[in-house]
């Protein structure tokens, strides 16, 4: 958490050195040109249409992630509509209702990891060394309300809480190539290979929404379209902390690039 | 300008924190892998020069290496019956990476080093000088204790009435889930039965231990005392996850490992490891059972295999030991008919199987003798010797009918000496 922290003050940090460094060199009128001003609209929507990217990840990494084999994005897809209002010249607000489809695929190299496998009412526990696959997918819908600022009159950022509610999930994987230690590391040696590796499905362990910040900016490409970009960073798992087999903090990280439609 | 900036700004977000792998941890293990003692002329000790070695043999592509089974607590060196050990010799051991070793002197940890001279005196049959060790992990968070030493058996002797083998030493293991069998007889100190249990309570947890695939059943035998009862059972959920749907009831003399269990097919049959050495030369194998077959029979996949009925197996194998390079061998399911190390065979035909189920029906299988075999090497225990029992004849591939079941009781080996 404190890491989290520590990269969102830097972020802050960053966004206010770029908007001191950039009002100087505006000139004022440009705000009208391409945006609402005082006596213009002051409120209006966007349809919003963007390429995500990312994962669900323990953060920091786990000591017992050694390696990284392979990390394959599930192209993911936003598509939503936002409503704004400005408050003033600079300052305003936003609210936004996001379907997204995001997911993963991973492959990693861990070292005396916990696990559990339940089956039929079955149940094996254990710590693995070994490659362990994961896939996710996740469809459903992003609320953001996020304080928008106009660093200048062509970008935007904004930043703040979002809900994220899932419709369908999906979080499966399998180890293999190495060994479980049944119960603990002193527990009898179950060797695993890749013909027939051990199976998991946490689908049915995961939470139906999760809540984070959001990060984001808008660059006013044209007169009504914006390219933006951003981040949507969990604070809560996706597993409730009552779900030992993964023992770590879950957290959806996805990042999005699109476009947008001003009206 | 600005766009530039703040695209990897965000990126940042996601890589900086999932892109770093953090130090790696200390061990957490603590096991003896290898352990093997040094003696100037180990023959004069030992029957076999690997007998030095204590473990079991695990891969052909490294038949003189030998590993000591994760489950193990005890590491025993089983001499000649007729030697003694009367000096300290040194011990050495192979631990998880950068895991300490503790002898335990007087009560007191001693730091070891591998190779120092212990006190593993063995004088005559149950007279010997264990030592323990402690293994503790890099991390410092775990332990585990073994218990060292040499052993003399008693002298080989042959009961003029045969070996008998009445399977009614039992009781669970010791985390009471499933049934283990000694050997009562004492004319056969090294026989160990073993079965596929261990294996069964990795995929079937929730088994309760009479529904294992080996149980005793403790009056329906032959005598009206316990008998054995070999059930072909259905795995459950794990074993459809690794594609071993079914485990036949087993119980063979040797060992199971479980740590290639369910390691795909081979890792099964290298699992089952059949045979110890038998300073005797086995004939005929008598007993009773009763056969039942499931209702079908189904392949690897659990598809029904139409018009085909499970049958048992019952056979018995006596195998040389020791191959050319003075490595040892040792059958396990891959090979335990076919290596050519085998000298002969006992083997119940299928179609003088009685499936009724109904009474107790007797056996009598003959060993066939296909090679020489010379006395003085069997007393110098330079063959080892198996029976098995299986409720599926194919179960060490998966097929075979759930419900298959083989009652056994009061078996009985003739040998020759």
């Amino acid at each position: 958490m404190n890491t989290i922290l520590m990269k969102l003050r830097f972020l802050a940090f960053f966004v206010l050195l770029l908007s001191t460094g950039v009002t100087r060199a505006q000139d004022t009128d440009k705000y009208a040109v391409w945006g609402p001003t005082d006596t213009e609209r002051q409120a209006g929507f966007m349809v919003r249409l963007g390429y995500v990217i990312g994962g669900t990840t323990p953060v920091p990494l786990p000591a017992e992630i050694r390696s990284i084999n392979a990390f394959h994005p599930f192209g993911g897809i936003s598509l939503g509509a936002d409503a704004y209002w400005m408050l003033s010249r600079r300052w305003g607000v936003q609210v936004g209702w996001h379907f997204f489809y995001e997911g993963f695929h991973t492959s990693a190299n861990v070292k005396n990891y916990f696990m559990g496998i339940t089956k039929d009412g079955n149940y094996l526990e254990g710590y693995f060394t070994g490659v362990d696959e994961t896939d996710t997918k996740m469809f459903g819908a992003t609320v953001p309300l996020t304080a928008t600022f106009r660093l200048s009159p062509r970008w935007n950022v904004s930043a703040g809480p979002f809900v994220s509610m899932l419709y369908t999930k999906r979080f499966e994987g399998e180890v293999y190539d190495g060994y479980l230690r049944e119960g603990n590391p002193t527990g009898q040696k179950i060797e695993m290979t890749k013909d027939s590796p051990a199976t998991y499905d946490f689908q049915d362990d995961m939470l139906n929404c999760y809540w984070g910040v959001e990060l984001m900016f808008d660059w006013k490409a044209m007169r009504h379209m914006n390219v933006f970009g951003g981040l949507d960073w969990s604070c809560s798992s996706i597993f409730p902390s009552s779900f030992k087999t993964v023992h770590f903090k879950m957290f959806p990280l996805y990042a999005k690039l699109g476009i947008a439609y001003r009206y | 300008m600005n766009f530039r900036i703040l695209i990897p700004l965000f990126s940042m977000g996601v890589f900086a924190l999932t892109g770093c792998i953090a130090d790696e941890p200390a061990n957490a293990e603590c096991d003896i892998e290898q352990c093997w003692i040094h003696l100037d002329a180990p023959e004069a000790v030992f029957y076999h020069s690997y007998d030095t070695l204590a473990g079991i043999p695990v891969s052909t592509d490294q038949p003189d290496v030998k590993v000591i089974p994760s489950t193990a607590d005890s590491i025993i060196f089983t001499t000649r019956w007729n030697a003694t050990v009367e000096h300290s010799v040194p011990l050495f051991f192979r631990v998880t990476p950068n895991a300490q070793v503790f002898h335990l002197v007087d009560g007191r940890e001693v730091p070891f080093v591998s190779g120092t001279p212990v006190d593993l005196k063995a004088t005559g049959v149950g007279r010997y000088t264990p030592q323990t060790f402690i293994v503790r992990s890099e991390d410092g968070k775990w332990q585990r204790s073994y218990r060292v030493s040499i052993q003399v058996p008693p002298m080989p002797s042959y009961p003029p009435e045969g070996f008998e083998f009445k399977f009614d030493s039992y009781g669970l293991d010791s985390k009471g889930k499933y049934y283990v069998w000694t050997e009562a007889n004492p004319f056969l100190p090294d026989v160990q039965w073993a079965n596929g249990n261990p294996g069964f309570a990795i995929s079937k947890s929730s088994a309760l231990s009479d529904a294992y695939p080996t149980v005793p059943e403790a009056h329906g035998g032959f005598d009206g005392g316990p008998c054995l009862k070999l059930t072909t059972q259905d795995t459950g959920g794990f074993g459809k996850m690794v594609n071993m749907l079914i485990a036949p009831g087993s119980h063979f003399i040797g060992t199971f490992d479980v740590g290639p269990a369910l390691k795909g097919q081979a890792g099964a049959l290298a699992a089952t490891r059949f045979g110890i050495p038998f300073p005797h030369k086995p004939l005929v194998l008598r007993g009773y059972y009763k056969y039942l077959p499931g209702a079908f029979k189904q392949d690897r996949s659990g598809q029904r295999i139409d018009g085909a009925v499970d049958y048992p197996d019952i056979y018995s194998v006596f195998y040389r030991n020791v191959d050319a390079d003075g490595n040892e061998v040792q059958l396990d399911g891959a090979d335990v008919l076919t290596n050519p190390h085998i000298v002969a065979v006992g083997r119940l035909r299928s179609e003088d199987v009685d499936a009724t189920g109904q009474e107790w029906r007797r056996f009598e299988i003959p060993l066939v003798y296909t090679g020489e075999v010379s006395d003085d090497d069997i007393r110098e225990k330079k063959y080892s010797f198996t029976i098995s029992f299986t409720s599926s004849i194919d179960g060490a591939y998966f097929e075979g009918a759930v419900g298959s079941t083989l009652w056994i009781d009061d078996v009985t080996l003739e040998c020759a000496f």
